[in-house]
């Protein structure tokens, strides 16, 4: 978890939830109370429809449920029929290779968690313009 | 009557970047032309501009109307976006394409002619590969060879089709056309390619992710929209474009279920939008072009937005594969919501932009009594709420925690991506901006209860089904792999069945080829002698065999000459 | 008998005097200056050609006053008045070029040989595209034939004497082919001036002498124009001469065999003969189709740039034959669109080129890592020509692309439409390859780096000045269409003889219109 100390604002402190199974399970709570609502307001108005079925009392709960279930399901077994290791078209296509890091400003701060925009900003343009003098080597 | 156009601004600044050498300066440049294109643009008067005589032809350079009109507006945006977003890149090769480029997608929305499409749909062809090649590696320069194969085979279809339906019709103006003449179906394949039809879409997935973080940005807002727009302006109404777009929404969606490249995720989500947009065209009604032109409005915003969240991660850990991501959030917090508007906006949850474009051409197939379609459609929404509303965010910034801390995006980066997020939820808050610069003047309100209500049930209980799958373990693995698609054909079988053949045609060829030469050596021996001392003679076509296919020739000629007396 | 009556003459009198000049000073920078000094001259007068042929007026003139048949006579219409400006027009930009652009290639004692075979290849093309009279074509394109050999075999490479020999035993052939072919003529009609042939030749009846004289013509041309499968000496000849010289040559020596093709076919045995009983575009073209097609793809895997540049020549002949092959005024119009267009493109190209040897010693095309870096003037001009020779729109290839495709498919041959548009994928690929690994590969020396400067201004002008000429053709094209048309118009009114029928008319005419 990174500290909060020097920053003006942590957004990450918003996502700190899916972390902690106790508070994922209560947005999972949540979103069936959300949705067991939706369902009763559905059963209770009458909707506008173009078709028939449309008009069928939780179609559109149903249809997406099962139309994710399913997309999700098949998906699953289309990778058993379609998948091929990586380098399979070629060894040099771009989905073995690595892209090549002088385009990027990779930063990983493992131990240090502070870090100013300003500093990358130098960081890039330093790091952008040695790799063109060198003429881009990897 | 003026040739001034705001292609030509882009041109002329592509051209003029060539001369200048402070990189920041180019970059300066590269913000600023689109943001003059984009002023220039709304104060345009409806109408025709810009007439000129071009190889014995009446060109309508200029035909400003509504269609047009959104188009070039918000490719203006888009670039003006992308070039924030690239502000730090000091390329100029990648300045130069990226203003080449946009500049021609604008230009090829005001074409009131088919040559002058030709010309900018060429030149979109052109400069966008640079985008690619300017990864720089190996597998860049043969995904986009592929890509400039492809990409120029659909402008010469267009050329092609365009002289035969000259021919047939005696008219070059690009209008509504119908289907029928060799002429006509030309174009419409060479939109199709561009639009990356069902089995013509490869080029799309094979090449965007294969392009620089920046460039993908770029590639994802034009070619494809400008043949949506080329759809739209040429083939309206089309019943088959409902039939094909129905397909396009429904089969990326798997494949983008399980691929593992985030950035090819997309690509397959950016084919499932444009299925949307072709069912719009497909309809054909003033509503269903509406939504259609606001779909790919929104559309251009949102999946620029997602790519540039992707290609910030990508920027920062140098991979973009979710089987090597997870638990961003933590140091990119600003780059997750933004890429959580994205998803939500491309999810259409109300008050996002998806939520006001989407609707329309649902809208517009449920009148028209497609009710197949529209069904199709309804599963399609889930799925892209699987894959790019839930699968983008979730692999990149939350799922497990794969051990990565990169530093947040650069400024200019959170900058871009806040702007278009923004421009993302206003949309979404307020539609009636976006509506009063649809083509068709057709009244529509997104913000019905029932349309609410739907929305959010379709929404949740698929967000329910995530859960159930997670919990059950169903949900496919990110795992590193690819798969193959129908370009397998070109990529695997064909070279290999050449390969398998070929050593076997070279003996066919060879032989007789051998034995006739040797025949013929010796009856030219005094040449031969001639060349021996030296013995270089012997490379490449010797005179003997030169002499021999002369002999050859001449045989033929006498012979066929003679022959008809 | 004013200055404008002599104009004919001048056109090959300029460079003609100008050769032996160049011998009698045996200085390689005043040659130069006599060179440059003929081209422009040369360009000048067939300016003057082109105005004044462009309303239909033909002008013939008399050499030595001595009247045609029986004397040689010059014949100029819009056709050759185009084409001896192409000619000499690149010859002078070439030659501007070649100032710096042969230091390197050829050692300074030869540049006045040098100079001087370049004056008598200029003599020769001009000559052979300006006389009316059969044997005098021949006599010229011996001329410039010993010229090229020289030139050819002036190249820095041991391969350049080689490929000389090549071209010098496939060019005699060919020569003597259309000496042949001319004699035959001569046997079955009496005369060697081509109006007088063309009144006098016995088409009803086709007699063997005249179907002998035909065939032989028809692959002596294509010997000369390189058209596909005669077309093998070109190949080494464009690789191993020096850059220059093959800059010189891509635009005009094959062209002006294009156009003695033209003019023998569609004027001399006239149309109703060559393709309506002769079925001559049965002969050419498939040869044209297989040629534009199979040399894409061999232009597609050639190691050097030269050579591919060389195998790209012989498949956009093929463009332009095809386009003859009509025999339609488009076709004919897109016919001579390309060798007009075709000649500022691959100069330009070749030029290029030159700019990459003139620095680097070689065009191994995998060597060129890092040439944007290092030569980026040079590599934008490559980039430019290269669009040009795909036929990207704006440039002066895509006129000539449009209008042959237009041509095809008014004739319904969608098929071959097909083709070209498929064989312009290829070009695509193949000047993409160049431009990628010129823009965006590493350079392959042992240091990463490419330690090699611009080329010098006074090579970089002249091939600007062509690029932006065919830029200028591209966005107007309406000027050389309109030019070209006129020309199709004129091969398509058939023989030359109703011109001259009367022949008391001729007699008294004399010198000049």
């Amino acid at each position: 978890m990174p500290s909060k100390s020097n920053k003006p604002y942590d957004f990450a402190a918003w996502f700190t939830w899916v972390d902690n199974p106790v508070r994922v399970r209560r947005v999972v709570r949540a979103l069936l109370i959300f949705c067991a609502v939706l369902f009763v307001i559905d059963l209770l108005y009458h909707r506008h429809a173009y078709f028939g079925f449309e008009q069928s009392r939780g179609f559109y709960a149903i249809s997406g449920f099962v139309a994710f279930a399913g997309i999700v399901i098949l998906a699953g077994q289309l990778r058993r029929l379609i998948r091929r290791e990586e380098n399979y078209y070629s060894p040099e296509s771009i989905d073995g290779e690595k892209y090549p890091p002088n385009e990027l400003s990779i930063i990983d701060n493992k131990q240090r968690s502070e870090f100013t925009d300003s500093q990358q900003n130098e960081s890039i343009t330093s790091r952008s313009t040695a790799h063109m003098d060198q003429g881009g080597d990897k | 009557m003026t040739l001034a156009q705001p292609a030509f601004l882009f041109l002329a600044a592509a051209a003029g970047c060539a001369f200048i050498r402070n990189a920041k300066l180019r970059a300066l440049l590269l913000l600023a032309v689109p943001c003059i294109s984009l002023l220039w643009v709304a104060l345009l008067d409806s109408g025709t501009h810009a007439t000129v005589q071009y190889a014995g032809l009446t060109l309508e350079m200029m035909r400003v109307d509504g269609l047009s009109r959104i188009f070039a507006i918000i490719f203006s945006i888009a670039a003006g976006l992308s070039a924030l977003y690239a502000w730090h890149v000091r390329d100029l090769m990648q300045q130069i394409a990226t203003l080449a480029y946009a500049g021609a997608a604008i230009g090829g929305v005001f074409a009131g002619d088919l040559l002058t499409l030709f010309l900018y749909w060429e030149v979109t062809a052109v400069a966008s590969v640079f985008l690619i090649w300017a990864r720089r590696t190996h597998g860049a320069f043969s995904t986009g060879m592929r890509y400039l194969l492809i990409q120029v085979l659909s402008g010469v279809l267009l050329l092609m089709g365009l002289l035969l339906h000259y021919q047939d019709s005696g008219s070059m103006a690009f209008t509504s056309m119908t289907l029928g003449s060799i002429g006509t179906w030309c174009i419409f394949i060479a939109f199709g390619i561009k639009c990356a039809f069902p089995l013509l879409h490869n080029w799309l997935q094979d090449s965007y992710p294969a392009a620089t973080v920046t460039g993908t940005v770029v590639l994802s807002a034009f070619t494809t929209k400008m043949a949506v727009y080329a759809l739209a302006r040429g083939f309206p109404g089309t019943e088959i474009l409902v039939y094909i777009g129905a397909v396009m929404t429904l089969f990326p969606i798997f494949f983008a279920e399980i691929e593992n490249d985030l950035r090819r995720v997309l690509a397959y989500s950016l084919n499932n939008q444009l299925g949307f947009m072709v069912v719009g065209v497909g309809i054909g009604t003033p509503l269903a072009i509406n939504g259609t032109a606001a779909h790919a409005f929104c559309h251009i915003l949102y999946k620029a937005l997602l790519f540039m969240s992707i290609g910030a991660v990508l920027f920062r850990t140098g991979t973009s594969k979710a089987s090597e991501l997870g638990g961003l959030y933590r140091t990119m917090p600003k780059t997750a919501i933004f890429c959580l508007i994205g998803a939500a906006s491309i999810s259409a949850v109300p008050l996002f932009s998806g939520f006001v474009s989407k609707s329309l051409i649902l809208s517009a197939a449920g009148k028209e009594g497609y009710w197949l379609i529209w069904i199709a459609l309804l599963i399609a929404s889930a799925g892209v709420l699987s894959h790019s509303g839930i699968k983008i965010p979730y692999a990149a910034f939350f799922a497990k925690d794969c051990g990565k801390r990169p530093a947040e995006a650069p400024r200019h980066m959170l900058w871009a991506m806040g702007i278009t997020a923004s421009l993302c939820v206003l949309i979404g808050i307020f539609p009636g901006v976006l509506y009063s610069l649809l083509p068709n003047d057709v009244p529509y309100h997104p913000y019905t209860f029932g349309h609410i209500l739907t929305q959010l049930q379709l929404l949740g209980f698929a967000l329910l089904a995530f859960v159930f799958v997670m919990k059950t373990g169903l949900h496919p693995h990110e795992i590193r792999a690819v798969n193959v698609d129908s370009d397998w054909i070109y990529r695997k079988f064909l070279p290999k069945q050449i390969k398998r053949i070929s050593p076997t045609i070279g003996i066919l060829v060879s032989l007789p080829g051998k034995w006739l030469a040797n025949a013929v050596a010796h009856s030219t021996a005094q040449l031969a002698k001639l060349s021996e001392p030296r013995g270089v003679l012997a490379r490449g076509w010797s005179i003997n065999s030169m002499v021999f296919i002369l002999t050859v020739v001449m045989g033929l000629v006498l012979i066929f000459n003679f022959g008809k007396v | 008998m004013n200055f404008f009556d002599q104009v004919p003459a001048l056109q090959i009198a300029v460079p003609l005097i100008g050769a032996p000049v160049c011998v009698l000073l045996r200085n390689g920078r005043a040659a130069w200056a006599v060179t440059q000094f003929c081209s422009v001259i040369c360009t000048l007068l067939s300016c003057m050609l082109v105005a004044a042929t462009r309303d239909g007026t033909v002008i013939r003139y008399e050499l030595g006053s001595w009247s045609a048949p029986s004397g040689i006579e010059y014949y100029v219409d819009i056709v050759n008045a185009s084409v001896l400006l192409v000619v000499s027009f690149i010859s002078a930009i070439v030659c501007l070029y070649a100032y710096r652009g042969a230091e390197k290639e050829i050692q300074q004692d030869k540049h006045y040989l040098f100079y001087t075979g370049w004056l008598l290849c200029i003599t020769g093309l001009l000559g052979i595209v300006i006389t009316g009279d059969a044997f005098n074509a021949f006599v010229f394109l011996e001329i410039s034939s010993l010229a090229t050999y020289l030139l050819i075999s002036l190249g820095p490479d041991r391969n350049s004497l080689t490929a000389a020999f090549r071209y010098l035993i496939m060019g005699s052939i060919g020569a003597s082919f259309i000496l042949i072919g001319v004699g035959f003529l001569f046997a079955a009609t009496g005369s060697l001036n081509m109006a007088d042939i063309s009144a006098r030749i016995p088409i009803a009846d086709s007699p063997r002498t005249v179907l002998v004289a035909f065939s032989f013509l028809t692959v002596g041309l294509m010997i000369k124009a390189a058209i596909f499968p005669l077309h093998a000496w070109l190949a080494n000849a464009y690789h191993y001469a020096p850059v220059t010289v093959t800059a010189l040559l891509s635009g005009t020596a094959t062209k002006v065999s294009l156009y003695l093709l033209l003019r023998f076919f569609f004027n001399v045995f006239g149309i109703q003969f060559s393709f309506g009983q002769m079925l001559l575009n049965y002969v050419l073209l498939p040869a044209a189709i297989a040629g534009f097609v199979l040399m894409s793809v061999v232009a597609l895997y050639q190691s050097d740039l030269r050579r591919m540049l060389a195998y790209s020549s012989v498949a956009q002949i093929g463009y332009i034959v095809a386009g003859i092959c009509l025999v339609s005024p488009l076709g004919i119009s897109a016919g001579i669109v390309h060798i007009i267009n075709h000649a500022l493109i691959k100069s330009a190209l070749f030029m290029a080129t030159g700019c990459i040897v003139y620095r680097l010693g070689h065009a191994h095309i995998q060597s060129l890592g890092g040439m944007a870096k290092q030569m980026p003037i040079t590599t934008a001009a490559f980039i430019a020509s290269g669009l040009s020779l795909i036929g990207v729109p704006l440039t002066a290839g895509f006129i000539s692309k449009f209008n042959l495709i237009a041509a095809m498919l008014e004739q319904g041959w969608w098929i071959g439409a097909a083709l070209i548009l498929a064989s312009s994928l290829m070009a695509t690929l193949y000047i993409g390859r160049v431009v990628e690994i010129m823009i965006f590969r590493k350079p392959r020396t042992s240091t990463g780096t490419l330690e090699v400067n611009e080329a010098p201004m006074q090579m970089l002008i002249p091939l600007w000045l062509l690029i932006a000429l065919s830029i200028v053709f591209g966005i107007f094209g309406n000027e050389t269409l309109s030019i070209a048309s006129a020309g199709a118009e004129r091969l398509l009114t058939g023989p030359l003889a109703p011109a001259l029928v009367p022949e008391s008319a001729y007699l008294s005419t004399g010198a000049g219109q």
